[in-house]
């Protein structure tokens, strides 16, 4: 079980008041019906680049803390889907930056341009042989490649939504697919289309 | 690894989600984040009962509602002012003013008139029973009471004019009423209480304006027609009831007119009756007084009496002028009582 505790989450609580033109019900509303359908790829995202489950769920508790502050505070958000993946990209940097057994370098060369890390095959150990087999074949695609290949394939996410969580424009988003695809065609041997 | 088994892959790494329990706790956790962190929780150091007097428009409401309300309360408390008090001034000066500019008509100004005069003498009364009547108040009262009659005369010629003359002779017979009442309280005040003898002064003057008309019945109170169009000399029983005398022809007086004013004075006895019967018992009241005040009804009561009797035998002038007279002297009781309740009690040396 992760290490959630409700005293960590008071010292984090923010008292912003509420503007006078929200309704909270259906704040509220709103905020539990994006916690069922994103909570789990919010989960996966996370699980895939720190490669802890624990951790993983500390941050999925934090990415929706953060998404609840921006709602109560009346933030105007475009993509709830792409913005909860880009409150887990931020946190999943600032975890590594705070973690002191990795090499800061290291980090930082593969964080800080959003690339995949999964690196720890322990992490990976419970799923199948499938999937950790194409895991480790996106894994050998360029580091910019990476995320954008796992956006686009295993979270469902359209260019558009990618380019909004990478703070990339559209086009470079469409490059990067089409060039990772060939990359990875070439890797895996079979034919992968973009539908796929 | 063919395309089947790519897909696979695809699929399983899709299906890595947290389990049931996993989720509740960090949905859990939510929500008390959620309930901690809701504004309604969080009460400013700043918040007071009065913050709505940070909007301009509340604070306004809030000032006129205050001056409405504590404007209230100072008209409340000024109606009850003596003279001397501070805020008699508002009383006279303002209230009164206001209260007979918003009367409309003439006979409701002249009777507004007559509730100065009578208010005039129940703060001459009060306040020589406790002591407060000096000369330059005497002096005050009686000009006041003298530019209330002057008006009053204005106001009754006006209605002489323009009305009917039974709006004229009832408004004068109430302040004949008044008038009498208050010199006979007057009267009772001074043989109890041995002051300057300056309500006295107040009392002369309200007798020096009117000659004493001729007895109609009797009785021993003072006729007084202080405000009638005549002087005393050309007509000295000039009192709205010897009036009456003086018109020769009977048949003015219609049948029903009699009848009303008939069937009201006997409301008006029944009613001074029931308020002896009610505070005739009370410690509170002076005795002298209400004494007068019984022995007035029981006045009022011979008067309505003869006047049937007239009535039946024919003389309808005579009856009518018995029907005035009954009316000015439960009039006269009413007075009475209502000061009686109204005055400190006399102490006896």
């Amino acid at each position: 079980m992760p290490t959630l505790t409700k005293s960590s989450i008071v010292g984090k609580i923010s008292h912003g008041y509420t503007s006078k033109s929200m309704n909270l019900d259906n704040i509220k509303k709103k905020f539990e019906e994006q916690y069922f359908l994103e909570s789990d790829a919010v989960f996966r995202f996370c699980f895939f680049r720190v490669s802890n489950r624990e951790v993983s769920l500390d941050l999925v508790q934090e990415v929706f803390m953060r998404y609840w502050d921006a709602l109560s505070q009346n933030k105007v958000i475009g993509n709830d889907r792409a913005y909860l993946f880009t409150i887990s990209r931020n946190l999943i940097i600032d975890y590594y930056r705070k973690k002191k057994a990795v090499s800061l370098d290291k980090i930082l060369e593969e964080v800080d341009d959003g690339s995949m890390i999964l690196v720890d095959h322990t992490a990976i150990s419970e799923v199948s042989v499938e999937a950790r087999y194409v895991s480790e074949k996106i894994n050998e695609l360029p580091e910019t490649d990476r995320q954008v290949v796992y956006l686009r394939f295993i979270e469902g996410l359209k260019p558009k939504e990618i380019a909004e969580v990478l703070k990339l424009s559209s086009n470079v988003v469409s490059v990067r697919l089409n060039r990772a695809l060939e990359k990875l065609r070439e890797i895996v041997g079979i034919d992968i289309n973009e539908d796929e | 690894m063919n395309n089947e088994k790519f897909k696979k892959g695809i699929e399983d790494l899709k299906n890595i989600s947290m389990s049931e329990s996993e989720r509740y706790a960090v949905k859990s956790n939510l929500e008390f984040y959620i309930e901690t962190s809701t504004p309604k929780s969080v009460k400013s150091v700043w918040y007071s009962n009065f913050s709505f007097l940070y909007s301009r428009t509340y604070a306004l409401a809030f000032v006129l509602v205050l001056m409405v309300v504590s404007g209230l309360n100072t008209f409340s408390s000024a109606k009850s002012a003596l003279p001397g008090d501070n805020l008699y001034s508002l009383k006279v000066g303002v209230i009164e003013p206001l209260q007979y500019a918003m009367t409309v008509g003439e006979v409701a100004r002249a009777n507004l008139e007559v509730q100065n005069i009578d208010t005039r003498l129940r703060e001459a009364e009060i306040l020589e029973i406790q002591g407060r009547l000096s000369d330059a108040i005497s002096l005050d009262l009686q000009t006041r009471i003298s530019l209330h009659s002057d008006n009053f005369k204005v106001l009754v010629s006006n209605i002489s004019t323009t009305s009917v003359a039974e709006d004229n002779s009832e408004v004068e017979l109430d302040l004949e009423a008044k008038i009498n009442a208050h010199t006979r309280i007057i009267d009772s005040i001074q043989s109890e209480v041995s002051n300057d003898g300056n309500i006295m002064k107040i009392r002369d003057s309200i007798e020096r304006k009117v000659p004493e008309g001729p007895e109609l019945d009797g009785d021993e109170s003072p006729k007084i027609m202080m405000f009638s169009a005549s002087s005393a000399e050309e007509e000295p029983a000039s009192s709205t009831i010897s009036n009456i005398s003086s018109t020769s022809n009977d048949d003015f007086i219609e049948d029903d007119k009699f009848i009303e004013k008939k069937e009201d004075t006997e409301r008006l006895i029944k009613s001074a009756r029931e308020n002896l019967d009610r505070i005739r018992n009370s410690k509170n009241i002076n005795s002298r007084i209400l004494e007068d005040a019984e022995n007035t009804v029981s006045d009022a009561e011979n008067a309505l009496k003869n006047a049937n009797n007239e009535n039946k035998s024919g003389n309808r002038s005579n009856a009518y002028k018995s029907l005035l007279n009954s009316r000015k002297k439960v009039k006269e009781a009413n007075t009475s009582i209502e000061v009686s309740q109204d005055l400190p009690i006399i102490k006896r040396d």
